[in-house]
């Protein structure tokens, strides 16, 4: 038998059963140290007792109590996948790209310094133009759409607005 | 605590999504006891725990729409609970005992004068150096004991890598039954 006792952290791993063949060194000593066994003894009890529920218990009808509040609480939306903040670059862009296509940007560009910009507008404007199309109406609506979304969104978490159902 | 299987989980969570009182009402006897026990070890004030229990189980309802599957249910709402807990605890600056006289205003409410002299048993005399102890060491106490949680799990509970929730539960068992052996007597134990 090793003269040498059991750290009290190796008797906790041998509690917790978290040991595997490299560790039988540890199951010989203690079926033959009685100092060590007790130790082992002792968090046996500890653990025996800890395991037993309180006594404590929440009324019967806790549940039913809990589940109206509940339901009279708003719950929360969706976790989202991409954060806060990427609302307010969309939100901007969105709107650029609203105003891009609601304005006839081309007159304001006629006496500034903007001229390649100009020229873009211009080209994308002909492009429209010339694809005779009314499919305007279709990103508009859902630019709008989206944009009064994200606004809403973000005066409801400016005003920690709660809507109940 | 009876286990629920994943489906049926879904199922009742579709249900409460849809206002159904029962569903929730179901899903709250579900996991009424795991809360109790965690609330019992980690608010000493007697008067607070069913407040508390009320409001986790709330939080537990907003988030549900969020729990995605990728822990045991047990585990999320678990972690709630030590959350809000540990709120309450912040709120009320008795995160920390330090003395035997705040222990003795921190006792359960069981803590009665005659109940000191009537129960003398180990349960009591443990429940009572518990409510002593550090509100961490609580926690992993009653995680890894009553609520059968794995190292894995309260790591996850509570923001801890498992090597720290292990370190934490040896010394946390150490320093109770250190405490159980400085009052009481070896024999008595």
């Amino acid at each position: 038998m090793s003269t040498d006792h059991l750290k009290d952290s190796d008797i906790q791993h041998i509690l917790d059963g978290r040991f595997d063949d490299a560790d039988n060194r540890m199951r010989e000593h203690l079926d033959q140290c009685s100092l060590c066994a007790s130790l082992l003894k002792e968090y046996q009890i500890l653990s025996e007792t800890l395991s037993i529920s309180p006594e404590w218990r929440l009324p019967d009808d806790f549940a039913k109590k809990t589940a109206a509040r509940a339901l009279q609480a708003q719950p929360a939306s969706v976790k989202n996948i991409f954060p806060e903040w990427i609302l307010i670059p969309v939100f901007l862009l969105s709107a650029l790209v609203l105003a891009f296509i609601l304005i006839d940007w081309s007159s304001m560009f006629d006496h500034s310094g903007f001229s390649r910009v100009k020229t873009l507008f211009e080209q994308i404007h002909f492009y429209i133009a010339e694809s005779g199309l009314n499919w305007k109406l279709l990103p508009v609506t859902a630019l709008t759409l989206f944009l009064i979304s994200v606004l809403d969104r973000l005066i409801a978490k400016k005003f920690d607005l709660k809507i109940r159902h | 605590m009876e286990t629920i299987t994943e489906k049926r989980l879904r199922l009742l969570i579709k249900k409460i999504g849809h206002g159904d009182s029962h569903a929730l009402e179901t899903y709250i006897k579900q996991y009424e006891r795991l809360i109790a026990g965690i609330v019992y070890r980690m608010i000493p004030n007697p008067a607070d725990r069913e407040d508390v229990c009320q409001d986790i189980f709330i939080k537990a309802y907003q988030n549900l729409p969020g729990f995605r599957f990728e822990c045991k249910m047990s585990t999320w709402i678990a972690k709630i609970a030590c959350r809000t807990c540990l709120n309450v605890l912040s709120k009320k600056r008795d995160f920390q005992i330090e003395n035997q006289e705040n222990i003795h205003m921190a006792l359960p409410d069981e803590s009665m004068p005659d109940f000191l002299m009537q129960n003398k048993d180990l349960k009591t005399r443990l429940d009572m150096e518990i409510a002593g102890m550090n509100v961490r060491y609580r926690t992993i106490l009653t995680l890894y004991h009553m609520n059968r949680l794995n190292y894995q799990e309260i790591g996850s509970v509570m923001n801890l890598p498992e090597g720290t929730v292990k370190s934490y539960l040896h010394r946390a068992r150490r320093e109770l039954k250190e405490r159980l052996l400085l009052k009481y007597e070896r024999e008595e134990l």
